[in-house]
């Protein structure tokens, strides 16, 4: 069994390679994983820091009652906290969860209409199988939380109106690749746009 | 390799609809998935209304076929004994599948 402690390090790791590429911004976006040492418990990066200062010594525990238990941390849990518990009651298989603004899924939040994206790629197709987006609920609100884990069964990796991206996965590495992903899909999308023509839906298995 | 042990394997996977995971993850689907079975040369389908299938049907499903798996009786109990992985037989193209991509990612979890 793999230890808090190391997924702390993977956690703080992640955050700063993420907010490198401009995934996760100074003040936006957050990260959290559930308990190995018990599940009853999760660790989620604190309010109010920027993104690549965060150490494990700041993460912030949690019970899934929703209380904080770190005694030895002046800080806040991130205000996002209420959706991360609540996506990690959904399912015991949602381990690590990656919050982040990455900026071509946001821009795509904020579109009255979004365009259907078609299947681009085989190897995209197989991290992000499909553009979900969960209607919009205030931020830091259960109803955001309640609404994200229901979509969190279309899609592992699902963008939030008019806010940001939520991944789930097994570990921070396979969340991060899928939130990669996604701003990979919408790039080569708007690649292929500034060519002109038709674009070609990947067929898929036909 | 017989009929019923095709179509028992069939219904192995058809039962993977019953789990919990398996219900929240196809509520949304209503779909006709197709097994042709080049052996027997025979084509069973289900259709499947917000993620509960119907029984197995032999023959050619009149509406359009959403997912169709193409391999032979041996290898379908195979993979859902979980004696052959799906995604080896389809790379070494004793299984084909067709459908979208979406679909198939989902399906993969109850072949087994």
């Amino acid at each position: 069994m793999v230890s808090d402690q190391k997924i702390k390090v993977e956690l703080c790791q992640t955050m700063k390679e993420l907010h490198a590429e401009r995934i996760l911004t100074d003040i936006g976006g957050n990260l959290s994983f559930r308990s190995e040492d018990d599940d009853q418990f999760f660790w989620i990066t604190p309010s109010g820091l920027q993104k690549n200062t965060v150490e494990p010594k700041h993460l912030i525990k949690m019970s899934l009652e929703g209380k904080v238990i770190s005694e030895d941390t002046e800080m806040n849990p991130s205000v996002e906290w209420p959706m991360h518990l609540r996506i990690f009651k959904e399912d015991e298989d949602f381990k690590v969860i990656i919050h982040s603004h990455a900026p071509l899924a946001t821009a795509i939040s904020i579109l009255k209409d979004p365009p259907e994206f078609p299947p681009l790629t085989a190897e995209l197709g197989f991290l992000v199988p499909e553009i979900v987006i969960v209607p919009y609920e205030q931020s830091g609100s259960e109803e955001l939380g309640e609404a994200v884990a229901d979509k969190l069964w279309d899609s592992s990796i699902v963008i939030l109106e008019n806010h940001g991206v939520v991944a789930v996965g097994g570990t921070f590495r396979e969340a991060a690749t899928k939130t990669r992903a996604l701003e990979e899909y919408l790039k080569l999308y708007l690649n292929a746009q500034q060519f002109g023509g038709e674009i070609r839906r990947f067929p898929g298995f036909d | 390799m017989s009929e019923q042990d095709a179509i028992d394997a069939i219904n192995k996977m058809l039962e993977n609809f019953n789990s919990e995971k398996a219900k929240k993850t196809f509520r949304k689907w209503s779909k006709t998935m197709a097994f042709e079975f080049t052996d027997l040369e025979k084509i069973f389908y289900t259709n499947i209304e917000q993620g509960v299938p119907s029984e197995v049907i032999e023959g050619v499903p009149e509406g359009k076929i959403h997912v169709k798996i193409t391999t032979d009786a041996a290898t379908w109990k195979g993979i859902m004994a979980g004696e052959i992985g799906g995604m080896k037989a389809y790379t070494s193209k004793k299984l084909k599948v067709k459908g979208s991509m979406p679909d198939l990612l989902k399906l993969q979890k109850l072949m087994k």
